[in-house]
């Protein structure tokens, strides 16, 4: 008779209070997964977005542009971006290149009285196709042609301008001579964007239009770039990349945590979500310690009799120890299946916890639907913590029937 | 083979102090058949619970064949126990999730025995106590005489040098616990253990070849027969 059978019969000894155990053990557990796989899926979003619309994984600009940025310098921008691109495309870790021009506009509205913001954003729409989705974004019209003023307007932005398909409106802008200009462009495509907050103000127009439009003749302002997590980290590829382009002007090669603090904010909230899990299993620990505590009472006269055979104080604890821990996988398993089923559900379906909430915020690149996203910490580590922690909570007490003498547990 | 020398034990409850034993002292040859008796009080179950290494005296020495017992590690005392000594308890005290055989056999198991020898020993000290059939039931499904039957099996089939028993028969009808004795003195010829018995049943000290009475803590009469 080894003693993990008899742990295991002792398990169905009182049902309710196993099932007490294991049911705390398995929300705690439940409740982790979900929240891991839900903060994964957030982050994922937010890094999508940020790598798609803002900041890029690496972004390199001309290296005085961020000193100035508030002023808008739109004339700190790269030459000869061409043979830059060739290099960027050339590194092992870089997936997709988007070289943009950025300009800040204001849109005549009705009778010209009432002025809206947009963010105009000259791209090469033959690279931009490989940068961004534009098969899940695109939902209306088409890409615009090279050389025209065609541009691409969130729907959002489309419903404030009153403008669909075929529709103008003309962009007030500064150059890069720094004299204001304005073009009238016509909408070919509406864009769904997944941040609200950019879906307000997004116009995407082709980039030697932008060039001709803020006089900036064979210059970008930036280039954005994907890697590939596999092969190099944002960080390093943008450090590696940063000793190794050559250009006319000095170039500041960023990783995103460095273009946004808020990105590396979330390293932050990552802890966040650690200290909260921590939480969780504290309290599932204390139901855990109860259960365990009465049930070595509960059996004090057994612990002195085993104790009386011969049982070492060890060989007692591992008894209660090893009941602790059956009950503690059994709880945890169910608690991850539990869990994966619906962040496994709301992965497929999304949940939209923000859409209206967050209308025009600046969400620091999170999308307003989130997908959960399963991966090794929000479901192998959760079993091995969750286990981990019955143990700790179980040993604690069952201590005890080691430390009392066979007579006063036979007293009992 | 058992010496107990001058042993003293005085138990604290808050204000008062009970001198629960008084300078015993005792000789037990291999393979007696002992009671030890007494008015309520007086001492029977700190005795044997010395002896059985389960519970410490104040001052004395308690010497089971060469080796002083008192003064071992709880670990080593746990070994000894294992190793040497079986108990019977008033109220059985079996393992409820086990079945007849596997209370029995776990004695066996802790000692480290291998499982086929185990299998043959419990089956047959089992036999032995007329259980044969119920090996497969749990506690739960015996009566009190059977349960006994189950824990003597279970003190005895290790052949410890000494069977300690308080109170066996205190829980059973006087036809049940004269049986439970009769197979207890069979046991006593066949595995050559030293029984000690704690206990107030006439019975059990007519069964016994030797009565030794405590009186506050004090032995008062020893009379073999
Ligand atoms: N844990 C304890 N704490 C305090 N006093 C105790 C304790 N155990 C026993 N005593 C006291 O020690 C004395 C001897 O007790 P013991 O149990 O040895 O008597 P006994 O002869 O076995 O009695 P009984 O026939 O009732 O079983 C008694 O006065 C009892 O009240
Ligand atoms: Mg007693």
């Amino acid at each position: 008779m080894k003693l993990y059978k008899i742990a295991l019969r002792n398990i169905s000894r009182n049902k309710r209070r196993s099932g007490l155990s294991a049911a705390a053990i398995a929300i705690a557990a439940a409740a982790i997964v979900f929240l891991f796989a839900f903060f994964a899926g957030m982050l994922n979003d937010m890094r999508t977005n940020m790598w798609t619309y803002l900041t890029g994984a690496v972004r390199v600009r001309h290296s005085d542009f961020d000193k100035y940025e508030r002023l808008n310098p739109v004339h700190l921008a790269i030459p000869g971006y061409d043979a830059l691109l060739k290099d960027i495309m050339a590194d092992p870790a870089v997936r997709a290149v988007s070289p943009r021009i950025n300009f800040p506009g204001r849109v005549p509205v009705g009778e010209g009285t009432e002025k809206i913001n947009v963010m105009g954003v000259g791209v090469d729409f033959a690279l931009e196709a490989k940068y961004q989705d534009y098969e899940a974004t695109l939902t209306e019209g088409s890409l615009p042609r090279m050389g025209t003023r065609e541009a691409l307007i969130g729907r959002a932005l489309a419903a404030k301008l009153d403008a669909g398909i075929g529709g103008k409106f003309t962009v007030l802008s500064q150059s890069g001579s720094r004299g204001s200009n304005a073009y009238t462009f016509t909408v070919v495509g509406i864009l769904d964007l997944p941040i609200a907050g950019l879906e307000t103000l997004m116009v995407q127009v082709p980039l030697d239009t932008a060039q001709r439009f803020l006089w900036l003749p064979g210059q970008v302002g930036e280039i954005l770039l994907k890697v590939d997590p596999q092969v190099d980290s944002p960080e390093d590829a943008a450090l590696r990349l940063g000793k190794g382009l050559k250009s006319e002007v000095p170039l500041n090669v960023w990783d995103y945590k460095q273009v946004n603090g808020m990105a590396a904010m979330m390293d932050l909230a990552a802890s966040i979500y650690d200290i909260t899990a921590i939480i969780f299993f504290l309290l599932a620990s204390t139901v855990i310690i109860n259960t365990t505590i009465m049930v070595i009472f509960e059996r004090m006269n057994e612990i002195g009799t085993l104790a009386a055979m011969g049982m070492k104080g060890s060989q007692l604890v591992r008894l209660f120890f090893l009941e602790a821990l059956f009950i503690g996988i059994i709880g945890s398993l169910t608690g991850i299946a539990i869990g994966m089923a619906v962040a496994g559900y709301f992965g497929g379906a999304g949940l939209n916890l923000f859409s209206d909430a967050m209308e025009g915020m600046d969400t620091m690149g999170m999308g307003s639907v989130i997908y959960p996203v399963l991966n090794f910490k929000s479901t192998v580590m959760v079993f091995v913590y969750s286990v981990l922690v019955t143990g700790l909570a179980t040993w604690w007490p069952a201590r005890r029937a080691a430390k009392v003498t066979p007579v006063e547990a036979l007293r009992y | 083979m058992i010496k107990v020398t001058n042993l003293h034990k005085t138990y604290t409850a808050g204000e008062l102090e009970v001198k629960a034993l008084r300078g015993v002292s005792l000789e037990i040859g291999r393979g007696e058949f002992i009671a030890l008796a007494g008015p309520s009080g007086s001492g029977k179950t700190t005795l044997l619970n010395i002896i059985g290494c389960i519970d410490g005296a104040d001052s004395g020495d308690v010497k089971i064949g060469e080796k002083s017992v008192m003064n071992l590690k709880k670990n080593d005392q746990a070994m000894f126990r294992r190793d040497n000594l079986g108990f019977v308890f008033q109220s059985y005290n079996l393992i409820p999730v086990l079945t007849a055989f596997e209370n029995v056999a776990f004695s066996l198991n802790l000692m480290g025995i291998g499982e086929g020898d185990i299998r043959e020993r419990t089956m047959a000290i089992l036999k032995e106590v007329g259980l044969e059939g119920m090996e497969n039931r749990r506690p739960g499904r015996l009566s009190g005489g059977q349960q006994q039957r189950v824990a003597i099996a279970r003190a005895i089939v290790k052949n410890p040098e000494i069977l300690l028993a308080d109170e066996p028969t205190a829980n059973l009808d006087s036809n049940t616990g004269r049986e439970i004795l009769e197979l207890m003195k069979r046991l006593n010829q066949s595995h050559q253990s030293t029984f000690i018995f704690a206990t107030h049943d006439p019975m059990v000290m007519d069964f016994a070849d030797r009565l030794v009475r405590l009186h506050d803590g004090a032995i008062e009469s020893d009379t073999r027969r």
